[in-house]
């Protein structure tokens, strides 16, 4: 049975393929069109799953897509209600996406994959296609599930129960008052944009301190013990379709709010550090009270929702033990809601049987595009690139230029699936540099010099550099660098000392692995293992040989603004443009000097704007 | 979308300002969680006819008196905004920045 599951119309649109409850593909739909979180319907990424399956539209027994837009359309037009005369800027800014695209999902799939009376489509409520994406594919027969997210039809967070085959929704909280809408205010208030901006708030977050919390506390929120809450709207405006916050937000905080690109300042530090802060609170509150109520003889949970990708409060809760386990679904944003729709289909809507796999079934998250090596090599030799072709060599080769502190773009095997580069199309450079961090962002990424780097390490070294002794395979758990290897840095005294500059901050050494220590000393940890990739572990294992160091630095490859390169010769675009070294497309290597010149034919900054 | 729809749009949450509160527990309450109150998360979905459409949203503001007035405007305007084909202007393709889209 092969039922196609689809994403699109918000933000974030994605594809995926499954055959009898096995996942077969899954794709983003920016990867392809090359537009930054694209939300048309994922046409491209349909056309690669089936692919992938080597089907075509016919023989799909169901589509899904992952919201209902009927109880969408309810939320609408309630809080058009609810907002009266204030309701102008939310009919102008949404009402024309619901009535021309939305509602009318059946029709746009339609006319993507033809008229076919058989194929059934339905649609599943957003935050049970979240649940059914973070307890499916984990490795639990049976799991408490937490989503979070901005909004779905109505729920913005569930707290659901998962056995075998089946998911019930227990509580929810409701739009308007909302977890992620809670933080992308604040990445709003602080400068950042609203839909990509998120990861560089909890990034600026241990830069400050949390002075604000009170302030948050009293006048913002006002949170149970169990973790629900409600919002003073008083601060906010989305819910009129206009910017998240307001004056008032601004007369709170003590002025405007930042300017995008413009100088951070101490006070975007110390909020980031205070709703950081409380937002772990809340989960923790949550988590504890769902463990209260429905986790007495359930060890495991599972996490999916934009908020899950917050690695930071994803580790304290591993430390916590609260639950023996837990598994968070990598594409735990909207994308992945294709994917959990269409396990739901499977499961609860056709009665399949769910086979548990002892690891899990979501096969590394490498669930994209692979080119092969003949496809590889017609594309350089077309385009006149000069490369070495190395076969079994190139694990070694690629630590070698590694250890010399060149940076590398690694293009291999099939593309991730989800926000996060798990060495298959990722840029890596040697993490013992003390230069790497401020080099990869100024001169590759192109990006904001307080960003830090995620290290990739062999999961049986994991714990002789982190404190953390688990797998952490989808880079979605932040533990602390070891204290045997961390140097004294004294945060506050240089941000003092460098008058606020955080690229001089980030220049001082904070242990042996610098350029993947933040400056709390905590690293956004991938454990990779030989069984789900190895390739990857064998550039590592070979980087260990030489250099006795079994962690590197793994970042997205791409710069700031662009999706993640998908094909060949996005890669070697980004690969061209950028100070990167190194090129490695499979087993073919590509050196920086020996290269043609490089002509631009478009202007690549305006493309991808800073995101 | 045309402006005088969306002006009737805006008439009409005018005009009823009040039926509909976001929901709001008192606050000495122990919990804002609330019951999860659909039984079928996942359905069929598909219309091709006003009467089809209007059917539904009958259906599904079957207890919500106050939304019987806009349910044929709804209704006609989902009818009339359908775009047989999206064309990708500038415009279009990128999301606002700073406006989360949900």
């Amino acid at each position: 049975m092969y039922i196609l599951g689809v994403s699109a119309l918000y933000h974030d649109s994605a594809a995926t393929l499954i055959k009898d409850g096995e996942i077969i593909a899954a794709a983003q739909e920016e990867r392809f069109t090359r537009i930054k979180h694209d939300w048309h319907m994922p046409e491209q990424a349909i056309k690669y799953c089936l692919e992938e399956g080597n089907i075509t539209s016919t023989d799909l027994d169901a589509v899904v897509f992952y919201d209902n837009p009927l109880k969408t359309l309810d939320r609408y037009m309630k809080n058009i209600l609810a907002a009266g005369e204030d309701s102008k800027d939310v009919i102008e800014h949404s009402f024309d996406m619901m009535f021309s695209e939305r509602l009318w999902v059946h029709k746009k799939v339609e006319a993507l994959l033809g008229i076919n009376p058989i194929r059934k489509f339905l649609v599943c409520e957003h935050h049970i296609s979240h649940a059914a994406s973070a307890f499916y594919p984990s490795p639990y027969e049976s799991a408490v599930i937490l989503t979070l997210d901005g909004v779905g039809e109505w729920a913005t967070t569930t707290i659901s129960v998962g056995r075998k085959e089946h998911i019930q929704i227990k509580e929810e909280m409701h739009f308007p008052h909302s977890l992620g809408l809670f933080y992308s205010a604040f990445t709003y208030f602080c400068g950042f944009k609203v839909n990509s901006g998120d990861y560089k708030f909890m990034g600026l977050a241990p830069y400050g301190e949390p002075v604000y919390e009170d302030i948050i506390r009293e006048n913002i929120l006002d949170i149970k013990e169990d973790g629900s809450f409600e919002m003073n709207l008083e601060y906010f405006d989305y819910q009129y379709g206009r910017t998240m916050t307001n004056k008032k937000m601004e007369e709170l905080f003590g002025g405007k709010r930042r300017e995008p690109e413009s100088e951070i300042t101490k006070r975007e530090m110390d909020i980031a550090a205070s709703v950081q802060r409380i937002t772990e609170d809340i989960i923790f509150r949550m988590v504890r009270h769902a463990k209260r109520e429905y986790g007495s003889a359930i060890d495991n949970l599972v996490l999916a929702g934009g908020v899950a990708l917050n690695c930071v409060a994803n580790g304290k809760l591993k430390r916590s033990g609260i639950f023996k386990n837990i598994w968070i679904q990598p594409a735990a944003g909207d994308a992945g809601g294709s994917l959990g729709c269409a396990l739901y289909a499977a499961y609860q809507y056709y009665g399949l049987k769910r086979d548990v796999k002892s690891g899990d079934s979501q096969k590394g998250s490498y669930l994209g595009p692979r080119f092969s090596h003949k496809e590889i090599k017609e594309f350089l030799d077309k385009s006149g690139y000069i490369y070495q072709e190395l076969g079994e060599d190139i694990h070694k080769k690629v630590a070698e230029v590694l250890a010399d502190g060149m940076v590398v773009g690694l293009f291999q095997g099939r593309m991730e699936f989800g926000p996060r580069a798990l060495g298959n199309r990722s840029i890596i450079a040697d993490a013992r540099s003390e230069s790497m961090q401020v080099k990869l962002n100024q001169k590759i990424k192109f990006r904001e010099s307080f960003r830090p780097f995620a290290p990739s390490v062999l999961r049986e070294n994991v714990a002789e550099y982190f404190e953390l002794d688990d797998d952490s395979p989808y880079m979605l758990l932040v533990a602390d660098v070891c204290r045997n290897r961390r140097n004294e840095f004294g945060l506050h005294e240089n941000l003092k000392k460098y008058n606020g500059n955080m690229l001089e901050v980030v220049r001082q050494k904070r242990s042996d692995i610098p350029a993947v220590t933040h400056v709390d000393y905590s690293a956004r940890i991938q454990t990779v293992t030989e069984e789900t990739n190895p390739y990857y572990y064998k550039v590592i294992k070979e980087f260990k040989k030489l250099t006795g160091c079994s962690v590197i630095v793994n970042t997205s490859f791409n710069v700031r603004g662009e999706p993640i390169v998908c094909k060949p010769q996005e890669a070697y675009e980004c690969f061209m443009r950028t100070d990167m070294d190194i090129l490695v497309l499979e087993d073919f290597i590509l050196k920086k000097e020996d290269q043609p010149e490089w002509k631009e034919t478009e202007d690549w900054q305006e493309r991808y704007r800073l995101d | 979308m045309e402006s005088k729809e969306k002006g009737m749009f805006h008439d009409w949450s005018v005009r009823n300002i009040g039926n509909y509160m976001y929901h709001s527990a008192n606050k000495n309450t122990k919990s804002y969680f609330v019951q999860h109150n659909s039984n079928k998360s996942i359905v069929e979905y598909g219309f091709e006819t006003i009467m089809d459409f209007d059917t539904e949203l009958r259906c599904m503001w079957e207890r919500d008196v106050y939304m019987e007035e806009i349910v044929k405007t709804v209704a006609v305007s989902t009818m009339k905004n359908y775009k047989r084909k999206v064309v990708r202007t500038e415009k279009e393709v990128v999301l606002d920045e700073f406006i989360y889209t949900f």
